[in-house]
């Protein structure tokens, strides 16, 4: 997995950060780092392909028809002056990627009916974007059901954010072989300490009692950095990366209730 | 034309999940994690530990831990003239 600009050090207190977003923004209206600014712009745009797909797809298109079309989107704001035109001035990159899709989507209507497929040039690297491990998001029928096509997109991009944190604390574990402690206590990440069965544990790892509770607590406290981290790299300001995550919350919660109603 | 990646782009599952009993939602990630709460998890700030931290805890394992029970084979290491098999 690639490394986000400033990997280890998104939080360092008192420095200056440079987040992938921010990145993106600095560049946006000059011509020096442009090559490092669409760069940038397509690792945001491959790490949240699916949100895209998904929102394109609830819309109502068939899944050909929106694979063309998050294919076209991507190709737009890749090649295009889409940063010039999209007045990033502007909120996140989640919020901006939005308002962005649902006004080339607008615009679109009418091409996808006259539009043949085959004869295309494609730019992105649509095959290695798709080829990457796949997401495991559960979620019920009725929620699925219920969501209106924004909500969808948000409930998918959270999961992106969350699964990508988890993928680097597994890979952190297993360049260490130890994948099975990955396995084993990642269950209990968000477990409240009476729900976690220190005793089973000592028997499934075969390490003493005060060893899984310190790595239990480590692989917290990591998980939670690779998870600001990932949301950072969204935001201008890694500042806002609590705002953000509130926000993503509030968009699980709000989903709940919107399937129960 | 091949779809294989998309599948999983609208939810990889539409079972019935659990709903969570601390958050009341019932959207699942990989090993059944809630997905809200992993969220919450990461509005509780503290310090980076570290990658440093959590391999030396790895390592201590590896110290601890006879071959094979992790899944892995331990190979012995060198520290000065000493080795630790």
């Amino acid at each position: 997995m690639s490394s986000a600009p400033g990997n280890e050090g998104t939080f360092r207190q008192g420095a200056f950060v440079t987040t992938r977003w921010s990145l993106i923004l600095s560049g946006a209206n000059s011509k020096i780092g442009e090559e490092d600014t669409r760069a940038a712009l397509a690792e945001l745009c491959r790490i949240y392909w699916r949100p895209i797909f998904a929102f394109v797809s609830r819309r109502g298109y068939s899944a050909e028809d929106a694979e063309d079309l998050t294919q076209d989107f991507f190709v737009m704001m890749l090649k295009g002056d889409w940063l010039q035109k999209a007045d990033p001035n502007r909120g996140r990159f989640r919020s901006l990627l939005l308002k962005s899709l649902q006004n080339f989507l607008n615009d679109a209507t009418d091409k996808t009916h006259t539009h043949k497929r085959g004869g295309r040039v494609r730019f992105v690297s649509w095959d290695e974007w798709i080829a990457e491990p796949p997401s495991q998001l559960s979620i019920s029928t009725q929620t699925l059901n219920s969501l209106p096509a924004e909500r969808l997109f948000d409930v998918r991009w959270a999961a992106t954010v969350v699964e990508r944190a988890l993928r680097r604390l597994r890979e952190e574990c297993e360049c260490k072989g130890r994948s099975r402690v990955f396995d084993v206590l990642s269950a209990y990440l968000t477990a409240e300490r009476e729900d976690v069965s220190c005793a089973s544990l000592v028997e499934t790892l075969g390490v003493p009692q005060g060893t899984v509770k310190k790595l239990l607590y480590r692989m917290r406290q990591r998980y939670r950095w690779f998870l600001r981290d990932e949301v950072a790299q969204t935001v201008e300001n890694p500042a806002d990366t609590e705002d953000e995550l509130r926000y993503l919350c509030g968009a699980l919660a709000a989903s709940s209730e919107q399937a129960t109603l | 034309m091949s779809f294989h990646g998309f599948t999983d782009s609208l939810a990889a599952s539409t079972s019935q999940p659990n709903e969570c009993p601390h958050c009341h939602t019932a959207v699942r990630v990989s090993n059944g994690l809630c997905l809200r709460c992993l969220l919450q998890a990461g509005l509780t700030e503290d310090e980076d530990p570290g990658r440093e931290s959590l391999d030396a805890l790895l390592f201590e394992m590896e110290m601890m831990i006879p071959t094979g029970v992790s899944g892995t084979t331990r190979s012995s290491r060198r520290f000065g003239g000493a080795e630790w098999v």
